[in-house]
């Protein structure tokens, strides 16, 4: 009975550690030349859902975490604090969507001045979602007076799929677009104990992300 | 008796009812904008924008009602937003306490209309929240110039939220929007305003 309990736990303990298996897959595209320097700073936007975009706040949140980390070399003001700043000028209904609708709003003195005080040379607008493709496997679980447990099996693809856009606010012009999609599958096996080995598609995208703007802006 | 109790409190929980109460204290930032110390404003509210407080009887009814209590925020972030443009902006309790000439420009400010959608209604899994405002514009005689319609929408995934924290943010997310959409108006259209209360 005691051999058969170290078993289970060497298992389970495997299966804890290890983690669900995800593809990644990064594209950079360069349209112009471009340089930063110490003190300049760049803001990450994500694109309107008024637009039907649906990158989720958790991911700029991550992505915004992320690059403030992992480089000195910029400033990241936070997208909450930039567009409280520029209210309203940076909303979901009225933030440029293109980079021709930029002039437009660099041509108010009062925004322009603001961008030249806070230094802010690049805005990178982000699009994308994490989706799950498909699903199947039952799970199902049940408690009674003897204890509680769970039997089953289920699985889950996702696709989290992001791209970032970098215009230069003094260029007005879309210096470069990067992205990032990562494709993973998720596992719920259950025996008495239900046992998620998760593919993180979402986290992981959100680092090969802020890695590839990192990247992008050392060269 | 004792069965009697027992059959109600079971009655009650089989049926599933419950009683959202949320209540509304959000702001806004202020505009970004150039604002005009020359023209005298008074700005009035209707009492829905004062103290609003929604029923879910005036929707169609779900298992789940609503009390949504916006207390004066809608008025807090009007006048934030009229503050933001004029220097020298008054409140007024209603359009009939203001004197003739006493002003150079009215703004009558009511909510025409909340709606929302739950995910329990819609099947999926987001709160999307629309609020519409009508806004009168009057000159110095009290003579209607403008008529605006300013629109408010807003939208949370439930996601990680906890309790009513995904509807609040829906709900703070529309006011966010009405204010956006109210300051580009009147960024555009100050100059034509400024032509006619000349």
């Amino acid at each position: 009975m005691i051999v058969l309990n170290k078993n289970l736990i060497i298992v389970f303990t495997a299966l804890f550690f290890i983690s669900a298996c995800s593809t990644t897959r990064i594209d950079e595209e360069v349209n112009a030349a471009y340089s930063i320097k110490e003190g300049d700073s760049i803001v990450l936007l994500s694109d309107s859902y008024h637009t039907g975009n649906k990158t989720e706040n958790d991911f700029m949140d991550c992505l915004n975490k992320s690059l403030l980390k992992k480089q000195n070399q910029f400033n990241i003001i936070s997208t909450n604090k930039f567009q409280d700043i520029f209210y309203p000028w940076f909303e979901p209904s009225t933030a440029p969507q293109k980079i021709d609708d930029l002039p437009k709003l660099l041509n108010k003195e009062i925004i322009k001045n603001k961008f030249d005080q806070l230094q802010i040379k690049y805005l990178i607008k982000i699009t994308g979602e994490t989706k799950t493709n498909a699903s199947s496997g039952a799970l199902s679980c049940a408690a009674g007076p003897g204890g509680a447990g769970c039997f089953g099996f289920a699985w889950w693809d996702d696709t989290s799929s992001y791209e970032a856009s970098i215009w230069d606010l003094s260029q007005e012009t879309s210096i470069g677009n990067l992205s990032a999609s990562v494709s993973g599958t998720s596992v719920i096996p259950a025996i008495v104990i239900p046992i998620p080995i998760l593919a993180r598609t979402q986290s992981n995208a959100c680092v090969g992300l802020s890695d590839q703007i990192g990247d992008f802006f050392s060269k | 008796m004792n069965t009697k109790l027992i059959l109600s409190i079971f009655i009650v929980v089989l049926s599933g009812c419950t009683s959202q109460q949320i209540t509304i204290s959000s702001s806004i930032p202020v505009p970004l904008v150039v604002s005009n110390s020359d023209l005298r404003v008074t700005s009035y509210f209707s009492a829905n924008v004062t103290d609003y407080q929604f029923l879910s009887d005036d929707l169609e009814k779900t298992n789940n009602s609503w009390q949504i209590n916006f207390q004066d925020t809608q008025k807090s972030i009007f006048t934030i937003i009229v503050n933001s443009f004029f220097d020298n902006n008054d409140i007024s309790d209603n359009f009939d306490n203001i004197p003739e000439n006493s002003t150079d420009l009215i703004m009558g400010i009511t909510l025409e209309s909340f709606e929302f959608l739950t995910p329990q209604i819609t099947s999926n899994s987001k709160y999307s929240v629309w609020m519409k405002y009508k806004i009168n514009i009057y000159d110095q005689k009290k003579d209607l110039i403008q008529n605006w319609s300013i629109t408010g929408y807003g939208e949370q995934l439930t996601g990680s939220f906890e309790g009513n924290d995904a509807i609040l943010n829906a709900i703070n997310i529309a006011l966010r929007d009405v204010g956006a959409n109210l300051t580009i108006k009147l960024e555009n259209d100050m100059q034509e305003l400024l032509e006619l209360v000349k």
